[in-house]
């Protein structure tokens, strides 16, 4: 276990690195890497926060996950892009191509990360630091966008070294290494460290993550309970998650949409909620899974957000059912202030194979079920839009609503 | 040579272990007119996957009223378009 070698394969400004990659194939004359510019959604549609950056962009101050119209202000040439997840999605497939041809075990733990257990591989391609010298070479060759490889025995401190000077850079962070490297960083550096942690552990007069790996572990454990503990281990470099090569089972599936308006009445943010529910729903059946816990989440235009939840006296997967009880949940939650962000998730899933049935709805539920197989096949074989409800007729919503655009994509996890 | 990245219409043949050759393309001129240009010959040609689409390169020599060029071919496999990239 003690003498693991773990990489951490992380894309430089990913997106934006994949776009001008992309676009430098095609013929364009202007690397996008090389000016100030942002990978962003539309304006109009309330999608506008930075989702990646450039270098040259990051030196006007701007951050990714702000609002792209205070990026404008501090940079007015800003170059704003449109997001392409196809096109991601097709650059991350071909970097795992690569490295499969070091290691078997790699573990995609996003879009632009992977991990790769890395142990007893020496004799192949020579020590750590030569291989990961020679893959991140190989990526720029072949692919065309840089990345940077931290070296660990672990894969919280191989994260870790990843993050230190980009781009396209080689980092290892052992063990005795953490004082010297690891330690003078400030506290929100360390990973499931966010925001709200920060400010609590400022408080404490916590502020670097070597005070942090030095305080006692009962005084985090009082504040932050399990989460003290686990941050507490993170600080000191200790992490025994193993690269897993598929990805851990679904806990529950929920969608969530921020809207392009500031919805004020009950039956347009039904309408939403149903658009969400029908995505969830057939996410819901694809994975051959019924749920007994159902959840509706509403963030108001005051960023205020709460969220709602019911347990189901039989588990279910017909989207009717579900949209029934998001509905009461609504009622129940809902406070009439105006809406900006609604979401639906449906949890405590089981398998649909071998289930319960219920005496009195027995009927019903068969006929629910064999309805929406059809409306499952029919947007199957013809597409999603190819059958949709009549209340989304002249509405001007989305029929069916949240999610990324591509399937397959991998989502970011918090979880090592 | 320059970067012109203009769609063409293509004839191409494959061989028996699939490698494409590219014979004559098709491209539309300024003046709006249809231009046939045969392949004189196929100086290389190189397999490349940028961003991890990926595009055969083929460096040709053509001829132009009378006169012998060097070009660049591009053929992307995705989408099957040849693009002349280079003149």
């Amino acid at each position: 276990m003690n003498n693991r070698i773990i990489f951490h394969i992380d894309v430089n400004s990913a997106y934006l690195s994949w776009e001008a990659a992309y676009r430098l194939q095609h013929g364009a004359s202007l690397d996008l890497r090389s000016i100030p510019s942002v990978v962003g959604g539309d304006i109009s549609k309330r999608h506008g926060i930075i989702l990646a950056k450039s270098i040259p962009a990051k030196k006007y101050g701007i951050k990714t996950g702000e609002p792209l119209l205070t990026a404008l202000q501090k940079c007015p040439s800003l170059e704003v892009i449109p997001p392409n997840y196809s096109l991601y999605l097709q650059c991350s497939m071909g970097m795992v191509d690569i490295l499969k041809d070091y290691s078997p075990k790699i573990e995609q733990y996003s879009i632009d990360e992977c991990f790769m257990d890395y142990t007893h591989m020496n004799k192949l391609f020579g020590s750590p630091a030569e291989a990961a010298n020679h893959l991140r070479a190989r990526i720029k060759k072949e692919l065309g966008f840089t990345v940077n490889i931290g070296i660990s025995s672990n894969k919280l401190l191989a994260k870790m070294a990843s993050d230190f000077k980009k781009p396209d850079r080689v980092h290892t962070l052992f063990t005795h290494e953490i004082q010297e490297k690891m330690w003078p960083l400030t506290v929100s550096d360390l990973f499931m460290v966010g925001r709200a942690t920060t400010t609590k552990l400022h408080h404490l007069g916590i502020h670097t993550i070597g005070e942090l790996a030095n305080t006692s572990l009962d005084l985090l454990h009082a504040h932050f309970k399990s989460h003290g503990t686990l941050i507490y281990h993170y600080a000191n470099g200790k992490d025994h998650s193993q690269v897993k090569p598929t990805l851990p089972k679904a806990k529950g599936i929920g969608n969530s949409t921020t809207i392009s308006f500031d919805v004020e009445d009950g039956s347009t943010a039904k309408l939403i909620l149903l658009s969400l529910t029908e995505t969830v729903a057939m996410r819901l059946r694809e994975a051959k899974m019924m749920t007994r816990l159902i959840s509706v989440s509403i963030k108001s235009s005051e960023f205020v957000s709460y969220s709602h939840q019911k347990v189901l006296a039989e588990p279910t997967d017909i989207t009717k059912d579900i949209y029934d009880t998001i509905c009461e949940l609504f009622d129940e939650a809902w406070k009439h202030e105006k809406i900006r962000h609604l979401g639906v998730r449906v949890s405590s899933l089981s398998s649909n194979t071998n289930l319960q049935l219920s005496l009195f709805h027995y009927k019903r539920q068969k006929k629910y079920t064999a309805l929406d197989r059809s409306i499952d096949k029919i947007r199957k074989k013809y597409g999603k839009k190819s059958i949709i409800r009549a209340s989304f007729i002249h509405s001007g919503l989305k029929p069916l609503n949240g999610g990324v655009p591509e399937e397959n994509y991998p989502m970011m996890s918090s979880i090592l | 040579m320059k970067v012109v990245m203009e769609p063409v219409a293509m004839i191409a043949w494959f061989d028996i272990r699939g490698v494409l050759m590219p014979i004559r393309f098709r491209l539309e001129t300024e003046d709006h007119r249809l231009k046939t240009i045969k392949i004189q010959k196929i100086l290389y040609h190189t397999e490349e996957k940028i961003a991890g689409n990926p595009v055969r390169t083929y460096a040709c020599l053509i001829h132009i009223n009378g006169v012998e060029q060097h070009c660049e071919l591009k053929y992307e496999l995705k989408t099957c378009k040849w693009t002349l990239f280079k003149i």
